[in-house]
């Protein structure tokens, strides 16, 4: 019987950048977790470790991530190892990650497997391998395999690995190098090892070829990451098992706080984030605040926010809201503030505009005791009095977006707070 | 704050105690000639208001009295809407500030020294510079309620101070509101930390920062990414080179192949090509015997036909030869006698010509003596015509040499003179004597006319300078004597100009004046007539510029005809010949001469003939025994070389010829065998492995040459490849994203203060706009009081200022521009609506120092109208030095010395 660790798309070295300062700990949570599939499969006492593609982001990183990666594979050294070039990192030639004299030197269980060729893993078991030299073709790249099963005994376990996107129909595109459906089938393959998407994928050509995914998450969308394919075959011509083992060392969640029930979407975030505190170190979370909202209900809201996040290994707040004041409010304002009740209308009419939408008061404007006071019936403020106004200061109309509108009315709001609590 | 009452002492030219008050709620006029002290009085009113009392500016030392160090004190009772208070100051020497406020009908001391001073900022509002005396802006309220003598036309900003800003809100009746005033200044200090007010990035701020950051992490990724698209290129570089390598390769390896097949078969052929050449050579050998055998055959037949034809040649040249000798004999013959008949005819020829030249000499020697009397009667004219102007010459020499600028001054000394003669005329003596009888009269004082008579009964006027000594005959002597002094002067005046004229004519020459007019006109008469015979003598001259020249020509004409007679010595019938008859013996000896020399031509032409035929004749029998002798020449060598072949061949020349042909058939037989040996297109085989080994070569070095590059390549690959480019611009990206984050925060952040504030400005504004309108009207309608004129509407701009007065806003006078009077007036309106405004919280004082001194008397008293009307809500006092303009207006206070005055009402 064979056993064997299948992964793919590590990237390790990979680019965070909407995460600021937080990235270099993203990327470092990808070793932590290199290092737990290869102690599972050290544990699962694997034949050996494949690593279908893209181990690395690209093949100009930098040697100090070489030299961890290869320090994991060393202290392993149990565990063969097999390495294949990637559309990330292919093998073009002296400027690929792999002809670096860390990896030229590497120890003899880990294998790079810079040309299509079979190698025997033991165990009655040939790996046909069928690296990438560049980063995009519309060649498959699995026929190679089908070449390269002749030049293995037959009644041998043949195990293929390549790269490239399943030629699903919509789901790949023609120069990524498409693979097709039945790869395995084809080839005579009784497994194909495959890498590319980041998603785990199975059911492919009678099970036999499996994408794992990449094991560690690197987006909020990839609901099915995090994983590596433990499979073992007992002879050749049978079915592979497959066991979807979870190594993701992040955990990545997405929360959504509408305001159109306020009361509700805080209670449920707050027990949402509850339930991830215990596990914060390692938490990746973003909530998205969306809905609109009174100026201090989104202070008092994205105050508590802000405490709440804090503990999390990242934090991320993305705020979809627009300030908008109650009907109550803005009478009081026009009555208070006559003039801060004009400024207010002239940003709607700024908005406007500048060709967004205005936030409207949240009650009906119907109600005659909140009518405006005589006293505040100024003309609206005209096209050439705004062009005008944003002239010394080189603001373009044309450049203000929703997000700025609500920025400046929070702005306005804010500041009010402050010199009037 | 209104004014009760002030008391002064030691303030100005007040060095006693002065009281002005107290002065009523109303108009208050206090009128006083200049220099007076009532501005001095008020401006110690204002020091001891609002300067410490421990103040020593120079403001304050000049309320002191010229040339004393006495202390200025300065007591002022005044109301606000907190009461009624009354302030004494000291200044200088002992400063010290008193504050009371009358509570109950007494005056309770409430403060004193700096906190007297202190109370009473708080009660007017004022404030105090840093350091220094204050200045009118410090003042409060009554910095823009007391126009100054000798700044009437200023008026403060209304922006800067927080007291203009509330005046204009009063004005206005614009809402305060410091919730929004706070919330301007925060947003304005959140922008201006961010962006300058041209929308820059401010530098520190945070926009500029993070902008900076973003511009060196810009260049750093350009780098990595130029770094990046080198490996990229060199990546392609390699791969293009590692292609070409395997090409190069492959060929090399098939052009190797064909190079040595091509070697092989050259060096065989080379062996079949020496062996080839070796029986070409005796083929050739054999030919070339052959070939010599034929030729000599040839040879000997055409030598032999040579030889009969020879032979021919040389019997016809004979014959011709004998021929040509027989010719020239006979042209000899002919040409000797023709040269005999030659001299004879040129002799003739010659005698004509002598006769010819001798009527051509006796013609010329004719025409040279009539030449010689043309030029002597041409002479004779022209001495004829000299003699002439001689004589005008001579006369004219005679004439004075007087020119007109002299004799024009020769008049203007006979003119002085008859000027200074009638002038003695009329100073001097004059005695008109008309005698009873005739009788005589010496005048012993006239040298020119000592002794006259004096028909009876006619008057005789004398006269004399001076003095007259008169002898009448019968009568007796009269001597008569003047004192004048003129006349005496007049009649040494009139001496000197008469001696001036005398010596003026001596020296021109002439004696009188009118000699001179006649002198010039003579003079100017003979120049004419000379001009005229100069004119006559130049045609008679002819080519001679001179009658001396023209004398010596006419000599030497007579002198060439009397030669040429002589050399010809013409014979009495020569000399008897007229010339028509000489001339006609000419033309007819010419014609003569002329058909002599035709004929002697013609003879000569003939003659040349001979000669020449007589010469070709002569060469062509020359020629003829040339060749008789070539002929001879010839024959005798073809005989030579026929003897000379034959003695080649012993055996004959047939028999050598037999054997040359069978040799030559032989070596041609090797050679075709050999020839059949040798591969197809052998000749092309050296050139063909030639180019086959240069090929080799190329290639060759065209491999290692890729192969070269293709390493330097890997090489660079290597070593950029293990820079770790992409993980180094994951990094800058990252911190590129976090900047551009900050940047995009701030520069939000940056506008949002931004526009929030100007939003609020402008709202503010559009307030104060709204209410322009009410406000310009009601100055307008003062402002009409006050001129009589309504037509003219006064505008204010968004500040309150006064924009000026018009009849639109598109067509006003700007306030600069108009005139003191209107400025001081539109200002007076202002100041009324200010103190209006004020009043409405608490009584208000408007002090209006001689301000009004551009106003004509018209104005004026519809100023005092609308002063009168403002008095009733408003404490107003009137500063002047023209009392009498403010006769009978409200309460009239006066100064008189350094006394108490009262009011008089």
């Amino acid at each position: 019987m064979l056993r064997f660790v299948h992964s793919s798309d590590w990237q390790l070295g990979a680019r965070f950048s909407q995460f600021g300062p937080k990235a270099a700990q993203l990327r470092a949570a990808r070793i932590v977790t290199l290092q737990k599939a290869l102690d599972l499969a050290l544990s699962k006492q694997a034949d050996a470790f494949l690593i279908a593609g893209d181990l690395f982001e690209d093949n100009q990183v930098d040697d100090g991530l070489v030299r961890t990666v290869l320090d994991l594979f060393g202290a392993r050294s149990s565990l063969p190892i097999y390495i294949l070039p990637g559309n990330h990192d292919p093998h073009t030639g002296p400027d690929s990650v792999w002809q670096r004299k860390a990896f030229l030197n590497a120890p003899h269980h880990v294998h790079v497997l810079r040309e299509a060729l079979a190698v025997e893993l033991g165990n009655n078991a040939y790996l046909l391998a069928a690296p990438l030299r560049q980063k995009l073709s519309s060649h498959d790249p699995s026929l190679k395999l089908a070449e390269l099963v002749t030049t293995v005994p037959a009644e041998a376990i043949k195990i293929g690995i390549t790269h490239g996107a399943l030629a699903i129909e919509s789901k790949h595109q023609p120069n990524d190098f498409p693979i097709a459906l039945n790869a395995a089938s084809r080839a005579g393959l009784d497994y194909l090892a495959v890498g590319h998407w980041h998603n785990w994928l199975t059911d492919t050509d009678s099970g036999r070829i499996v994408m794992p995914g990449t094991p560690e998450p690197d987006r909020f969308t990839n609901d099915d990451s995090g994983h590596v394919a433990f499979v073992e075959i007992d002879g050749p011509g049978q079915s592979p098992r497959i066991q979807k083992l979870p190594v993701a060392t992040l955990d990545w969640r997405s929360f959504s706080f509408d305001f159109l029930h306020p009361e509700a979407a805080r209670a449920s975030l707050a027990a949402a984030l509850t339930a991830l505190t215990p596990a914060a170190y390692r938490a990746v979370v973003r909530v998205t605040l969306a809905g609109t909202a009174s100026p201090a209900a989104l202070h008092e809201t994205r105050t508590w926010l802000a405490t709440s996040l804090t503990p999390f290994l990242v934090g991320q707040l993305v705020d979809e809201t627009r300030v908008a004041l109650t009907a109550i409010e803005l009478a009081d304002l026009r009555t208070r503030h006559p003039i801060l009740a004009q400024v207010l209308a002239d940003i709607d009419r700024l908005e406007a505009f500048a060709g967004g939408h205005v936030a409207a008061v949240i009650a009906s404007p119907s109600d005659a005791s909140l009518a405006p006071s005589p006293a505040v019936t100024t003309p609206p403020l005209t096209l050439a009095e705004a062009q005008a106004l944003l002239a010394p200061a080189k603001i373009d109309l044309t450049q203000l977006t929703p997000t700025w509108f609500a920025q400046l009315r929070q702005t306005i709001f804010q500041s009010l707070r402050e010199v009037s609590p | 704050m209104i004014l009760h009452a002030l008391e002064l002492t030691h303030v100005g030219r007040f060095r006693d105690t002065v009281r002005l008050g107290p002065f009523a709620s109303g108009l208050n006029v206090l009128a006083a000639p200049n220099e007076s002290g009532k501005s001095t009085a008020l401006h110690a009113t204002a020091r001891a208001l609002f300067d410490r009392h421990s103040t020593r500016s120079e403001e304050i030392k000049a309320l002191q009295p010229a040339g004393t160090s006495l202390a200025p004190c300065v007591t002022v009772e005044f109301e606000t809407r907190q009461g009624r208070f009354r302030l004494a100051k000291t200044f200088l020497q002992k400063p010290e500030s008193h504050l009371h406020q009358q509570r109950s009908g007494t005056w309770e001391l409430i403060a004193e020294a700096d906190a007297a001073d202190q109370r009473v900022q708080a009660l007017l509002q004022s404030s105090l510079p840093g350091r220094g005396a204050t200045r009118p802006e410090h003042w409060g309220f009554l910095g823009f309620l007391w126009a100054r003598q000798g700044e009437p036309a200023l008026w403060p900003g209304l922006d800067d101070a927080e007291i203009g800003q509330r005046i204009r809100a009063r004005l206005a009746r614009v809402e305060l509101d410091p919730v929004i005033e706070q919330l301007r200044d925060r947003l304005a200090a959140a922008a201006e930390a961010i962006i300058t007010s041209t929308g820059q990035p401010r530098t520190g701020g945070p926009l500029r920062e993070a902008e900076d950051d973003l511009a060196t992490l810009d260049t750093a990724l350009a780098e990595v990414r130029r770094t990046r698209a080198e490996l990229e290129e060199n990546l392609q570089h390699y791969q293009q080179s590692e292609a070409e390598v395997a090409r190069l390769e492959k060929e090399h390896t098939e052009r190797t192949a064909v190079a040595t097949t091509l070697r092989d078969q050259a060096s065989a052929a080379e062996r079949l090509r020496a062996e080839l050449d070796g029986r070409l050579q005796a083929l050739a050998t054999a030919q070339e015997k052959l070939t010599t055998l034929t030729a000599d055959a040839e040879t000997l037949l055409r030598l032999q036909r040579e030889q009969t034809g020879a032979q021919t040649a040389l019997t016809q040249s004979r014959a011709a030869a004998q021929g040509a000798e027989q010719g020239l004999l006979e042209l000899r013959t002919r040409l000797d006698q023709a040269q005999a008949d030659q001299p004879p005819r040129e002799t003739a020829l010659q005698s004509l010509r002598a006769g010819h030249q001798r009527l051509q000499s006796l013609i010329r020697s004719r025409q040279l003596a009539a030449a010689a009397t043309a030029s002597v009667k041409q002479l004779k004219k022209a001495e004829t015509a000299t003699a002439a102007i001689t004589v005008l010459e001579a006369r004219k020499t005679q004439l004075p040499a007087l020119a007109p600028a002299k004799l024009k001054k020769l008049e203007e000394l006979s003119e002085s003179a008859r000027d200074h003669r009638t002038r003695l005329q009329a100073l001097g003596l004059t005695v008109e004597l008309t005698p009873e009888k005739k009788t005589s009269l010496e005048n012993h004082g006239d040298a020119r006319a000592p002794q006259q008579t004096l028909p009876a009964g006619k008057p005789t006027r004398l006269q004399s300078p001076q003095a007259m000594d008169l002898h009448l005959a019968g009568w007796g002597r009269i001597v008569i004597r003047s004192g004048s002094q003129e006349a005496q002067s007049a009649a040494t005046d009139l001496a000197q100009a008469e001696t001036a004229l005398q010596e003026a004519l001596q020296q021109a020459g002439v004696p009188t004046i009118e000699a001179g007019r006649e002198a010039i006109a003579a003079r100017k008469d003979l120049e004419t007539q000379l001009k005229a015979a100069l004119a006559a003598l130049a045609p008679h001259l002819g080519d001679h510029e001179t009658i001396e020249k023209l004398r010596q020509a006419a000599a030497a004409e007579a002198r060439r005809a009397e030669a040429s007679i002589t050399a010809l010595a013409p014979t009495d019938a020569e000399q008897a010949r007229s010339l028509t008859d000489l001339e006609s013996a000419e033309a007819a000896a010419a014609e003569s001469v002329s058909a002599a020399e035709t004929a002697l031509a013609t003879f000569n032409k003939q003659l040349a003939k001979l000669r020449t035929e007589e010469r070709t004749a002569g060469q062509t029998a020359q020629q003829v025994a040339r060749q008789v002798s070539e002929h001879e020449a010839a024959l005798r060598s073809l005989e030579a070389r026929i003897k000379s072949i034959t003695e080649r061949y012993p055996d004959s020349l047939d028999v050598a010829k037999k054997t040359a042909q069978l040799a030559f058939a032989q070596a041609e037989a090797r050679v075709i065998a050999t020839k059949a040996e040798l591969p197809p297109e052998f000749e092309k085989l050296p050139e063909r492995n030639k180019r086959a080994a240069a090929s080799l070569q190329q290639i060759t070095n065209d491999l290692q040459a890729r192969r070269t590059e293709r390493d330097q390549a890997k090489a660079t690959l290597e070593i950029l490849g293990g820079q770790g480019l992409y993980s180094r611009e994951t990094e800058l990206e990252e911190k590129k994203a976090e900047a551009t984050l900050r940047r995009d925060a701030a520069r939000w952040l940056g506008w949002s203060a931004r526009v929030a504030h100007d939003l609020i400005e402008h709202r503010k504004q559009a307030a104060t706009k709204a209410v322009l309108a009410p406000l310009e009207q009601r100055l307008t309608a003062a402002f009409a009081e006050l001129t009589g004129n309504a037509a003219r509407q006064v505008f204010l701009d968004e500040r309150l200022q006064i924009a000026g007065i018009g009849r639109t806003r598109d067509e006003i006078h700007a306030f600069e521009q108009l005139s003191q009077g209107a400025k001081e007036q539109l200002l007076l309106c202002l100041r009324l609506a200010v103190a209006q405004e004020l009043a409405t919280d608490e009584p208000q004082v408007l002090i209006l120092d001689d301000v009004l001194v551009n106003t004509d008397p018209v104005r004026q008293d519809r100023i005092l109208d609308v002063l009168g009307t403002q008095a009733a809500r408003l404490q107003i006092l009137i500063l002047t030095c023209h009392p009498d303009r403010y006769r009978g207006v409200g309460n009239q206070i006066k100064i008189e010395g350094n006394q108490s005055v009262e009011i008089s009402r």
